[in-house]
């Protein structure tokens, strides 16, 4: 038998939220196939919710599900009302929820760009804040969740770009707060991901075109990809990684291939 | 291979990996680690013989086979033995560790010419040099490269200048290998480390005041162990960090994360009288 990961998180309690679905959900199968008790945060999705809290459960965890808005001020303190009923110590937080509106800042509404900042950055320092005490007992960790567009420009993306921005900084600040009393903070940055989202969004296909065929990387994630990452980062392994944003992005932005133009401008035998 | 069995995650059996300064410090942890999850060992090392015999009756135990190499790899002719040697030994590269380094101290102003080409020898020409030789085993079932590398390559320490630029350079170096090499399925990222208490601590002029500096500032209370970034390196060659490429880790336990003005208080003493000047 090798020293693999599989049973990090034995006898801890994970608390995810928007974990109904994409990559939250991932991260909650995840927690849960190495031993750890699981609180499902969701907004909408119930019965999605109810599906990731009975996968976990097959697995022999505990897992409850906790409906909240947490763009609603009261949000975060719904959300720790469902999960002290529940549960009694908090290990790892990690607040997936979010959502992604895409519009040419020409066309950008207030509305559209508070909901953002008030999903990535606002409703993450509340549901932090409300887990900072349980995780000072635990010397728990925070894995936030961030995206590449916090560090490019990907058009119509600004308004998740620049919250996500705001939430890495967020992240900076909290981390060097918060290790004094041995909570340990850090962020994965993600690329493109298979989440649905793709779908919903009308330049969707345009999207997983350009990152499948025109960037060096792998192209779209799939949760799966995500969740070791957010693993690694809530345990013991990691444990001299406090404040650092991890891009995870298979590739995607590494930097730029000239190839279609070589081919534009020298025709297709053309090689680097 | 992009999505492993969820039971065995980070399992490395049936691997082999080549680490150079694989016989002692932050590289034989790793070298440790990786025969503990499968892999196969071949373990470069520069002049110490009977330390490299050392490490290798450390890992035996462990039941792994272990190719001891010893070479210059600052030396095209040094590194061209070391791919003779793989070829007539294991045959076989899935994951590459460029982990040798060194570094000569010193002030900008104080920096010599052979000080400095040394440090980038060592640093940045050596691991082109052997990422390049491990290419054509790497490219077979698409493997990891994954290098140490510091701090010092993101911010600035005294007299450190000669490692943290080189080490800057090498990160580029392992961005740009990522790039290229993503193509044939090759993953390369870097740890940096902060200080972490190697015999490397000791070319430091003052290593005491690094090791109370670390403790102080650190999250651990004391300063990095070898194992603190082995621990990332070694999880940087596994499948669980399969979308992670061409990046740099920053393993500093917050040491220089934020200010704390609370400690450079005017009423606390001491300490906040010359803290100005700091």
């Amino acid at each position: 038998m090798t020293d693999v990961m599989c049973n990090r998180f034995e006898g801890q309690v994970v608390l995810i939220t928007g974990a109904s679905r994409g990559i939250g959900a991932a991260i909650a199968r995840r927690f849960a196939a190495e031993g750890a008790d699981v609180a499902v945060g969701y907004h909408q999705s119930k019965e999605a919710a109810e599906a990731v809290v009975a996968e976990v459960e097959a697995m022999g965890r505990k897992a409850v599900a906790i409906q909240a808005d947490l763009t609603d001020r009261k949000g975060a303190k719904t959300l720790f009302e469902g999960f002290h009923a529940a549960f009694d110590r908090l290990d790892v937080l990690v607040p997936a929820a979010g959502h992604a509106e895409i519009k040419p800042l020409e066309e950008m509404d207030v509305e559209t760009w508070q909901r953002s900042f008030a999903i990535h950055l606002d409703a993450v320092l509340e549901t932090c804040k409300a887990a900072y005490p349980l995780l000072q007992e635990s010397k728990g960790r925070i894995v936030m969740l961030s995206t590449v567009g916090a560090h490019a420009a990907f058009t119509g993306f600004a308004a998740v770009g620049a919250a996500k921005a705001g939430l890495e900084s967020l992240l900076q600040y909290m981390a060097s707060e918060w290790i004094k009393n041995g909570v340990r903070c850090n962020a994965v940055s993600c690329g493109t991901v298979d989440t649905g989202i793709l779908e919903r969004w009308a330049i969707g296909p345009q999207v997983r075109e350009f990152v499948q065929s025109k960037t060096v990387g792998l192209g779209v994630a799939k949760p799966e990809d995500v969740s070791p990452i957010v693993a690694f980062l809530a345990a013991e392994e990691s444990r001299y990684i406090v404040g650092f944003t991890l891009v995870a992005d298979g590739g995607m932005t590494l930097g730029i291939d000239f190839e279609e133009w070589v081919h534009a401008a020298y025709g297709k035998d053309a090689k680097l | 291979m992009k999505h492993p069995p969820p039971e065995n995650p980070g399992d490395l059996t049936g691997k082999v990996a080549l680490v150079t300064g694989g016989t002692r410090g932050i590289g034989l942890e790793i070298s440790e680690r990786l025969a503990k999850r499968g892999a196969d060992l071949i373990l470069v090392f520069k002049k110490d013989v009977e330390n490299a015999k050392a490490a290798e009756a450390r890992l035996a135990p462990i039941g792994r086979r272990i190719q001891l190499i010893q070479a210059d790899l600052r030396k095209p002719e040094g590194v061209d033995s070391v791919f003779e040697q793989v070829a007539t030994g294991l045959d076989q590269i899935d994951i590459l560790v460029l982990n040798a380094a060194f570094g000569t101290m010193g002030e900008v102003h104080r920096m010599g010419r052979a000080s400095w080409r040394a440090s980038y020898d060592t640093n940045v020409l050596s691991p082109m040099l052997t990422a390049k030789g491990a290419l054509p085993w790497l490219k077979q079932n698409g493997g990891v490269i994954t290098a140490t590398s510091t701090l010092g390559a993101h911010t600035a320490y005294p007299t450190y200048v000669a490692i943290g630029s080189s080490k800057a350079a090498m990160e580029a170096l392992v961005r740009f290998m990522s790039f290229e090499w993503a193509k044939y399925g090759i993953r390369a990222n870097s740890v940096a480390a902060g200080p972490v208490d190697t015999r490397a601590i000791d070319w430091f002029r003052y290593p005491e005041a690094v090791r109370i500096f670390t403790a102080k500032k650190g999250l651990a209370g004391r300063m990095g162990m070898p194992h603190d970034i082995a621990d990332i390196a070694v999880w940087l060659c596994t499948d669980e960090s399969r979308w992670i490429y061409g990046q740099s880790i920053i393993a500093e336990a917050g040491i220089l994360l934020g200010v704390d003005y609370e400690e450079w208080s005017p009423n606390t003493g001491a300490d906040a009288s010359e803290g100005g000047a700091a």
